[in-house]
């Protein structure tokens, strides 16, 4: 017997047998495009802000410089002081007010004079379109992505309109909008000249790294030369911070879709193997050797999975560029790809799990007599299962039920198999509704836009050092007036010392009743009294206080002692945030620089329009915009939960699949028999539909408590990353009847999974069912 | 839940055979080729010739078990021809009873489980599919084990509890295909006595065997196959 006859028997198992063949190779295909977006997943939410800052060459310091009082030279002086390791620069840089299409106003822009995206720091990322060749022409930063488009035109007020050619990306948002250098010396009209200078330092490993690389830079210019100066840390930590939040739902997702994968994988091989005991007897009688048919097998299995590998590993990479675009989008680092060696590992553990699984139970049949496989081949072996059968017989069930339940106790270890798979698929399914539900929740305690679903800004807001707004009891009276106002309040926010807190902390000042803006609340109340506040988790752990101690707040030479009334959900300012009642803002500093006003709309009344017409009626300098419901790094979750669970889901029906057609095909006679005696067409599916439905239903009662656990660990480990306490409505996000309907999330997959092979088995005829066996 | 015992048709002819062909490939040999033939109610018909003479094929067409290529076969009053796949199911279960050569039992039932599937999928009700097992057991002479699985019956008592699963929902038409050929001679003469008193008793009976001996001692009338057409026709003088 030669290699020639191996390879002869093996084709031929491949086409004698195409549906299993194409089983393996679909479940091997969606196992691997799995595999590689759990891969590229995991790898994404590992550091991205690094990876992305090395890639693109980002900037430790952003340096603003007035031009009047320096010139080109002084800043290329700057380029050779110690410990400047490479730069970009002089670019010139405005502020301007713009209007998107269609009038919309976009907040005030940096506005940056740049000839090439290239640089030797901060090589800018075009996402989509190209860069600017001529003076009409401007790249918006791709965080206007959706606001603006390619081919847009955006008007300067009493300016010029340009025409946006490309969507870009800078790893330390180093400007929102980049134009042709010569056009920002025409944009800038009367405002100063600004120089940007990027640099990269030798040492910039924490912010005192950074500042003293800064200082030793700028050193002997002259006073007042320097306007501004950014780190990079701001961005890293608040990119690192998403990631971190994001580790561990995806991890969740990727960790269960792989082992499920693997696990079915697994399942479908060995059970095809089994199936085909028959035919292992027969090689042996006529004279195969155990390795032969080991050969045999294993390549039959090995084929069709090294074709399902590489159109999956394919396909999840394909799959993977709008993921992981979103993902990018979320850490607002550039881009994140799937690294080259995740569809290396997906085809070697694939095709080693492939292997493995078609190589043991070959191996055992080998081992047997020729004969006793034969036997092992027709069918399970007689006699498992009987004392259920004989139980169920007795039972009131209709008697196709009661035999379908039975089924799976003739195989099994292919039952446990199913069974696990069923349980992971409905643990995923159940972990990913209770995630939607409750980042929705989480969103809307973020960005509060259900409460308070339009914000108006006055000009100054923003602690950008400029004037505070003194047009706001204009605003506030505009904002009554306006037809279609339910509610609003005025809020300040200013900067304020903590003591024993080593950042600054913003304090924002809600005026009057403000408990309907959409914070929640994880313990205590809202503010009543002008002394009181609220606080994130963070700051109440930097802070070493809790729930109705107090805390001293000092702005300049003033202080201001506040009672702290409740512990807040809310993550802006990294969490060092004290929500309070206006009064405290006030005492702090009477002129806050930044102020803003939050409305609720009327019932019946369309934000959007609502916005538009107030607009038109505000003064020059202030802007009204609606909340968006979503924000980037929610969108991003939801659309992994479901992409993941997808791929989960449909990696567990074809495991059910699977199962339901090795236990139809292996029991073909008795089907036969059934249908001979009179078993109708619907009852041969109800038989074999019952026979997983019964995993199906012991799965969900294991499925509902592991998917309620892993919620509930995946939140918490969530909110740890986040350095916050969660609502007691974030977690217990599961309403009575969506229980109801998750605990059948297991029997679906399964009823699912089985419908199609069920369907086989009852359209056979009784006679060619007997004749196939 | 079903009428049961089935309605069953009291009609002159308990099968009409009538031009029928079959053929497994499009282009392969006739199994049978146009044949016909007729069974009256109370009958006991016996269908003989040799291995591939098409005498199963002829045998599954009247049970309903596949479907002709050609020409119609009507059974108690029923065209076959004109059932779905799941009319053809309950006319299996309500008006036919299949004897096979190798008994084909569920392996994992017992013999009193074996017998009331067909009743039981027909809906009976227990305590009627419980007293008509019973009154079958005894009948043919497997009280005694009831509770066996298959494996642990002889040949004949498997034949015998096979036997019981057809009838146990008092079909109008037993068919037998080599009911005798998988038991040695002493057993198969029991079977062959077991379907004579059938017969006697009224039970119409298509049995399909290539034991001439069996065919004159339990049918009126044997018709022979060979190479799927009728060679002859003729009443058994017993």
């Amino acid at each position: 017997m030669n290699a020639g006859a191996v390879a002869k028997v093996m084709r031929a198992g491949v086409g004698r047998h195409r549906l299993q063949t194409v089983v393996v190779g679909l479940v091997v295909f969606a196992a691997s495009a799995m595999v590689v977006l759990g891969i590229g997943l995991l790898v994404a939410a590992d550091l991205p802000f690094e990876r992305a800052f090395a890639a693109q060459r980002g900037a430790h310091a952003v340096v603003s410089y007035d031009a009047r009082l320096v010139a080109d030279v002084d800043l290329a002086a700057t380029t050779s002081r110690p410990g400047v390791l490479a730069s970009a620069g002089p670019f010139a840089l405005t502020t301007l007010d713009l209007s998107g299409p269609g009038g919309t106003r976009l907040p005030e822009l940096t506005v940056v004079g740049r000839a090439d995206p290239v640089a030797a720091v901060d090589a800018l990322e075009l996402s989509a379109g190209r860069w600017v060749r001529g003076s009409g022409e401007i790249v918006m930063s791709r965080d206007f992505d959706g606001l603006v488009k390619i081919g847009d035109t955006v008007r300067i007020a009493d300016g010029p309109a340009l025409t946006v050619v490309g969507l870009a990306n800078s790893v330390t948002e180093t400007a929102n909008a980049w134009v042709l250098p010569e056009l920002v010396e025409v944009l800038r009209s009367d405002r100063p000249a600004v120089a940007q200078m990027l640099y990269r330092f030798a040492s910039a490993a924490d912010e005192s790294a950074v500042a003293a690389a800064i200082a030793s830079t700028t050193a002997g210019l002259p006073v007042g030369a320097v306007l501004g100066a950014g780190s990079y840390l701001t961005y890293q930590l608040a990119a690192n911070q998403t990631a971190a939040t994001a580790t561990p739902f995806v991890l969740a997702f990727a960790v269960l879709g792989m082992v499920i994968s693997v696990l079915i994988v697994a399942n479908v091989v060995s059970g095809a193997v089994v199936a085909g005991y028959r035919g292992i007897g027969v090689l042996k009688a006529i004279g195969f050797t155990p390795a032969q048919v080991v050969a045999v097998h294993s390549g039959r299995m090995l084929a069709p999975s090294a074709l399902g590998v590489a159109v999956g590993v394919v396909v999840g990479n394909l799959l993977a560029v709008p993921v992981l675009n979103e993902t990018a989008r979320a850490y607002d680092v550039t881009v994140a790809t799937v690294p080259w060696w995740a569809s290396l590992v997906a085809i070697v553990a694939l095709l080693l799990t492939v292997g493995a699984a078609a190589v043991l139970p070959a191996v055992r049949a080998g081992r047997l007599p020729a004969t006793q496989a034969i036997v092992l081949g027709r069918g399970p072996r007689p006699g498992r299962g009987r004392w259920a059968r004989r139980v169920l017989a007795r039972t009131r069930l209709p008697r196709t039920v009661s035999l379908g339940l039975a089924m799976p106790l003739a195989r099994p270890v292919r039952a446990a198999g199913a069974l696990v798979a069923i349980a992971l698929g409905a643990t995923t399914l159940i972990l990913a509704t209770g995630l939607v539900s409750s980042l929705a929740a989480i969103a809307d305690g973020l960005n509060r836009a259900v409460a308070a679903p339009v914000r108006v800004h006055l000009a100054g807001g923003g602690l950008r050092g400029l004037p505070p707004p003194n047009n706001a009891g204009d605003v506030a009276a505009l904002l009554g007036a306006t037809s279609g106002t339910a509610r609003v309040t005025e809020v300040r926010q200013i900067e304020a010392t903590v003591l024993g807190v080593a950042k600054p902390v913003v304090v924002t000042g809600y005026f009057g009743d403000a408990s309907w803006v959409g914070y929640r609340l994880i313990a205590g109340r809202w503010t009543g009294g002008a002394d009181e506040a609220v606080l994130p988790t963070r700051l109440l752990r930097s802070s070493g206080t809790q729930v109705g101690d107090m805390l001293n707040l000092r702005a300049g030479q003033r202080q201001v002692t506040v009672h702290i009334v409740g512990e807040v959900f809310d993550l802006d300012h990294e969490g060092l945030h004290v929500i309070a009642a206006g009064e405290v803002v006030r005492d702090l500093e009477a002129e806050a620089p930044s102020t803003w006003f939050e409305v609720m709309v009327a019932p019946g009344v369309d934000a959007d329009a609502y916005v538009t017409a107030l607009n038109d009626a505000l003064p020059p300098g202030v802007i009204a915009w609606r909340e968006g419901l979503q924000d980037d790094t929610i969108t991003l979750f939801l659309g992994l939960i479901v992409t993941l669970t997808l791929l989960v889901v449909v990696v567990a029906g074809l495991g059910v699949f699977n199962t339901a057609l090795l236990n139809t095909r292996e029991q073909t006679r008795e089907i036969g028999i059934l249908k001979t005696i009179g078993m109708t067409p619907r009852q041969v599916r109800l038989m074999v539909i019952a026979s997983l439905a019964a995993l199906g239903a012991v799965t969900s009662l294991l499925a509902l408590p592991l998917g309620l656990a892993t919620h509930r660990q995946v939140l918490d480990a969530m909110a740890r990353a986040a350095v916050t306490g969660l609502p007691s409505e974030f977690v217990a996000v599961f309403r009575p009847i969506e229980l109801i309907l998750l605990a059948g999330a297991g029997l679906a997959i399964a009823i699912v999974g089985a419908l199609v092979p069920a369907g086989w088995a009852a359209r056979s005829r009784p006679a060619t069912a007997m004749r196939a066996e | 839940m079903a009428a049961w015992p089935p309605t069953v048709h009291t009609m002159t002819d308990a099968v009409r055979v009538t031009a029928v062909s079959k053929r497994y490939e499009a282009t392969g040999p006739a199994a049978l080729d146009h044949v016909t033939m007729r069974v009256e109610a109370g009958e006991a018909v016996a269908v003989t010739g040799p291995s591939g003479s098409g005498k199963s094929t002829l045998l599954n067409l009247i049970a309903g078990l596949d479907r002709p290529s050609a020409g119609e076969v009507e059974v108690a009053g029923v065209h076959l021809g004109r059932l779905s796949e799941a009319g053809l199911a309950r006319f299996r279960r309500d008006q036919v009873g299949v004897v096979f050569q190798f008994f084909n039992l569920l392996d994992d039932l017992t013999t009193r489980d074996n017998i009331a599937l067909p009743a039981q999928l027909a809906g009976a009700r227990p305590g009627v599919v419980r007293a008509r097992t019973d009154e079958l057991l005894d009948r043919l002479g497997i009280a005694g084990h009831a509770n066996a699985y298959p494996a642990r019956l002889s040949g004949g008592e498997r034949q015998r509890v096979a036997i019981a699963r057809a009838l146990v929902n008092r079909p109008a038409l037993l068919l037998a295909d080599e009911p005798t050929g998988a038991v040695d001679g002493r057993t198969g003469a029991a079977v062959a006595q077991i379907l004579r008193r059938l017969a006697g008793d009224g039970q119409t009976l298509v049995l399909v065997t290539h034991d001439a001996a069996l065919a004159q001692s339990c049918t009126d009338r044997e018709i022979a196959l060979v190479d799927g057409r009728i060679a002859r026709l003729e009443e058994v003088s017993r």
